[in-house]
């Protein structure tokens, strides 16, 4: 009888503890979407759109012909079948240097690594290390200038001040699925700048493949 | 053993403890409030939720902590608040271990920009040893005799 007792005191308990956490999560529930209505409802608005906008980078292959303006260049102008490993996948358009065209749309680009030593050899292209300054000083992309995401919150003049001569701007890091490549991309699309591109391989597939690197604080001579 | 329990049941090491989980929640979940746009970033870069969910779980998250936060900070129905944390812990540890089994590097938000901490084997310890306290409140909330079978301070 007593065991029966415990154990309708201890159902009863749980049934309080699970109401309470319930009435507590609610509460937490509805401040916070009341707060973001108030701020989507202020001069200036603030707050989060309610339902996230899903805008997942592209490669170049997956732009063509999905974004107006970026449609395949005539065939006369498309690269060459080839067996070079180093070649870029097909239906990506060159320009006249050998690098590939690059659409002006309104997020980076996914680019692979042939396709980066391709811009690096003509200098067709600015790099960016978005890792931290020691990771960068133990070794980076030859010519690679140093633009650490954080800092990049810390002092967004940086992005806007980042000089890309007009080129391209390919932004890495240190690659395996690392993400402040792709957030500084944005951030830099964000302050202005166009053709941001990220280099999906990172420093390690850079390295991996013996590619041109520096060490040190200074970027290096951007040459072969 | 016996010794370790006793310490763990000691009304003032709980109520200690349900302080300190208390405020570094408030501090977590102010920081979030405060950057709600850099806060869905990092929720988004977990890569756990839908991605259409992410605003959703960023503007709502912060708040529950806050609330949880302060239950234990005030002491009203700590072991709620307990619960929660404990919840929202287990949660983000889980976050924690699957980002690092996917190699993935980035900062963690825990708290939201103020927190530069990345994901790795550091933040998980943070987490372990803040989801143990939490779970000690749970066992044995203030406001109940530790030696009771289940606190009333839900």
């Amino acid at each position: 009888m007593s065991q029966e007792t415990g154990k309708g005191a201890a159902r009863r308990d749980a049934e309080d503890l699970g109401r309470a956490v319930a009435i507590l999560v609610a509460v937490g529930i509805a401040l916070g979407l009341g707060f973001n209505a108030l701020g989507r409802a202020g001069t200036p608005p603030r707050g989060l759109p309610w339902i996230a906008e899903v805008k997942p980078l592209l490669t170049l292959e997956e732009l063509r012909g999905r974004i107006p303006g970026a449609a395949p260049a005539p065939p006369a102008a498309r690269a060459p079948v080839s067996d070079d490993p180093l070649a870029l996948s097909g239906g990506a358009v060159e320009s006249g240097a050998g690098v590939p065209e690059i659409p002006d749309v309104d997020r980076p680009v996914k680019i692979q690594l042939p396709a980066v030593k391709k811009f690096f050899d003509a200098g067709a292209a600015l790099f960016v290390d978005a890792r931290e300054a020691a990771d960068y000083a133990a070794g980076h992309v030859r010519g690679a200038v140093n633009l650490p995401f954080d800092e990049s919150v810390t002092d967004p003049e940086r992005l806007e001040k980042l000089a890309s001569g007009g080129k391209p701007i390919i932004v890495y890091c240190g690659g395996g699925g690392c993400e402040v490549s792709i957030q500084l991309a944005g951030a830099l699309m964000q302050a202005g700048h166009r053709k941001v591109l990220v280099d999906e391989g990172g420093f390690g597939e850079w390295e991996a493949a013996k590619y041109p690197i520096a060490k040190g604080d200074e970027p290096g001579e951007a040459t072969r | 053993m016996d010794a370790f329990r006793r310490l763990l049941s000691d009304r003032r090491t709980i109520r200690a403890g349900q302080l300190a989980i208390g405020l570094i929640f408030v501090t977590a979940s102010l920081s979030k409030i405060g950057d709600l746009s850099a806060f869905a970033q990092q929720v988004h870069n977990f890569r756990v939720a839908p991605v259409w969910s992410e605003n959703l779980i960023a503007m709502t998250l912060p708040w529950i902590e806050l609330v949880a936060a302060l239950s234990l900070i005030l002491g009203v129905r700590p072991r709620s608040g307990a619960a929660v944390v404990t919840v929202l812990m287990a949660g983000f540890t889980a976050g924690v271990v699957l980002a690092m089994a996917r190699g993935l590097d980035f900062e963690c938000g825990c708290f939201g920009t103020a927190d530069h901490t990345r994901v790795g084997a550091i933040k998980l310890a943070e987490n372990l040893l803040m989801l143990g306290t939490s779970l000690v409140a749970v066992r044995w909330p203030v406001g109940a005799s530790p030696s009771a079978t289940a606190g009333r301070a839900y």
